[in-house]
């Protein structure tokens, strides 16, 4: 399941290989409204361009799913939002998909149209079998699980519902709870100007902050006490693909699309060659990849251009290789491809 | 005149004693974002006995759970009488505790509230600026202003939801007096994030999901990052941010749907012992 923002990166994207696309529409009326951490790039700018990118996508046999996951609503800005979707709901078919993250907007557009399938977001905050249930029980067809589960946890949870489960492999991430951070859906104007765009995602959680013990008064210095960083799953791949989940997803609706693509097609590759039982091919390859420093380049038409995944690309093996760095850092701990420990 | 109800919430049984000796009209014993925290058995059993031994309302508050925590409150539960009140911040623990005829309460991790963002005023008043001023309004709703959110939770017979008091919202809440609900407002420390891999357990050297005997519940931090003007309060694996409370601002609330106000005992607040919870309760009472 791979991000979008433009019907240019809907063909690359697709082009790479992508089995679905995911993206949000500009609202009308709410542009000021930035909510969900997203600048106005990270959407499709026009119903137009929704059409443009269903229509290619239907036509390569892609799936669709339609982001919807504002997870805020209020009575005065719900005329608007319901005109938006009506527009929306023009244009995209009736197998296309509809992700939501605020159970108010999922009763909203659930009465509009009842037989597109749902996807609730991560922005709900799945994070066991209840929950799974719970969601399934309401009408949702997929459930995009919370990042910070183990693959053990994930196991669990997909032989516990018939729901389509949906991980995350690749992307931003930081260690807060989406659905529940204030930090993460207002970015500030201030610090947009002030922090460098590291991926397209300004979190303040990069930020150092001086940290004092309100206890004993003393100060433990500057830190980057909140991490933010880029997490990558490559070496779980394996274990993601056996646990039976339905869909990998890709973060970076707010990136540009040659990354998008990039991306796409690296995990395309690595997941075929796990499919087709190839694993020592697998792991040659992501030897290679990991021992070359090449991680994620992408091709922009001037040759390789490393995707800058840290400030320092020097240590870029060292920092993104590491338990904190990965999605699933309990694999990451000496852990073999049978889950088990070394 | 129809007094607000002060609830106190505990964490650390080592404080009842002071919260029992209190004013207030209950207590909320448990764990409201962590499943490491949730207590033990034998803790909840004290707790529950002593709080309704002592005249008060027992209510349980619950975190965000995977399996392993799902598992444990459901053990818990067992322990307290149908009716009991218990506050849920996951839809899992919802769908568990709909077997039961317990009184439920929607936690303020399901509820959005665009205004618990630190820096919220400075995003939006330039925007507001060039836009509309209507703006500044909306952003002090949350999801409670949400009739579709309401009746959602309605269905499942859920009336009660917490909310972060934010002083510039007050307002806004009140008006939108809904026969419908009841909200119970937490006074002093705004929601901002939490996480399930610890910042503070991070701070003691331990990474990933596990902790083990880092001493979160007596461990408070200042985070502050001067170019951003940000202050933030670090306590275990949740993020607060703080706003002065004018005491003005509980008249009159209890004659809409604000029914309770909600402190903690414990580091977090500094009300360790009984007079300063009592002083609060006063201070809540405009006393």
């Amino acid at each position: 399941m791979s991000p979008v923002n433009s019907f240019e990166g809907a063909k690359r994207v697709i082009g790479a290989g992508a089995d679905e696309i995911y993206f949000g529409v500009l609202i009308p009326g709410l542009e000021w409204f930035i909510i969900n951490r997203e600048g106005i790039s990270c959407n499709l700018q026009s119903y137009d361009e929704l059409k443009k990118v269903v229509d290619f996508a239907h036509n390569s046999g892609v799936q669709v799913a339609l982001v919807m996951n504002m997870h805020f609503m209020s009575k005065s800005i719900e005329q608007i939002f319901k005109k938006h979707i009506n527009q929306c709901l023009e244009i995209i078919g009736s197998d296309d998909a509809i992700i939501v993250g605020h159970l108010g907007i999922y009763n909203m557009i659930k009465k509009l149209i009842p037989d597109n399938p749902f996807y609730a977001s991560t922005l709900l905050i799945t994070t066991n079998t209840y929950s799974a249930d719970f969601i399934q029980k309401i009408g949702f067809s997929r459930v995009i699980l919370e990042r910070q589960l183990t693959i053990n946890e994930i196991k669990d949870i997909v032989k516990s519902t018939k729901l389509e489960i949906e991980v995350f492999i690749h992307g931003t991430g930081c260690s807060n709870l989406n659905g529940n951070c204030y930090l993460l859906h207002f970015p500030n104007p201030l610090l947009l100007s002030e922090l460098k765009k590291i991926d397209g995602f300004n979190p303040p959680c990069r930020l150092n902050f001086k940290v004092n013990n309100l206890v004993d008064k003393k100060s433990l210095g500057n830190m980057q006490i909140l991490d933010a960083y880029t997490y990558c799953s490559l070496c779980s791949l394996p274990q993601l693909i056996q646990s039976g989940v339905h869909a990998l997803k890709i973060v970076g609706r707010c990136q540009n699309f040659e990354k998008q693509a990039s991306v796409t097609k690296i995990y395309r590759e690595f997941s075929e060659l796990i499919a087709e039982g190839k694993i020592a091919s697998y792991k040659e390859k992501l030897h290679k990849f990991r021992s070359s420093n090449k991680l994620f380049y992408y091709e922009n038409g001037h040759g390789l251009i490393p995707l800058r995944m840290s400030p320092d690309l020097s240590r870029f093996a060292e920092i993104c290789c590491s338990q904190n760095r990965c999605y699933f850092p309990h694999h990451y701990d000496n852990v073999n491809e049978n889950n088990e420990r070394r | 005149m129809i007094l607000l109800k002060v609830g106190i919430q505990v964490e650390n049984i080592n404080l009842m004693t002071s919260v029992l000796n209190s004013q207030c009209n209950s207590i909320r014993f448990g764990s409201e974002f962590c499943e490491i925290k949730l207590p033990s058995l034998k803790s909840l059993k004290e707790a529950y006995k002593n709080t309704l031994d002592s005249g008060k309302e027992f209510v349980f508050i619950t975190p965000r759970v995977t399996n392993q925590g799902l598992k444990k409150i459901e053990e818990l539960v067992l322990n307290l009488e149908q009716g009991t009140r218990i506050v849920i911040n996951d839809l899992g623990i919802l769908n568990m505790l709909l077997n039961y005829d317990f009184n439920l309460e929607i936690g303020r991790q399901l509820t959005f509230f665009p205004a618990s963002c630190p820096w919220e005023n400075s995003t939006f008043i330039s925007y507001a600026k060039k836009h509309h001023l209507e703006i500044l309004d909306i952003l002090k709703e949350s999801s409670l202003n949400h009739t579709e959110y309401i009746n959602f939770f309605l269905t499942y017979g859920i009336s009660h939801f917490d909310l972060d008091l934010i002083p510039d919202c007050i307002e806004v809440i009140k008006n939108v007096y809904n026969k419908k609900y009841i909200i119970s407002l937490y006074v002093g420390n705004i929601l901002v994030a939490v996480t399930r891999k610890c910042h503070t357990a991070r701070l003691f050297g331990q990474n990933g999901y596990e902790c083990s005997n880092v001493p979160c519940v007596e461990s408070l931090y200042e985070l502050n990052q001067k170019n951003m003007d940000l202050k933030l309060f670090l306590y275990g694996n949740t993020i607060f941010r703080r706003e002065k409370i004018p005491n003005h601002i509980f008249e009159n609330l209890s004659t809409k749907n604000i029914k309770e106000v909600i402190t903690h005992a414990g580091i977090l607040s500094g009300y360790k012992y009984t007079d300063q919870i009592d002083d609060f309760i006063k201070f809540t009472r405009g006393i």
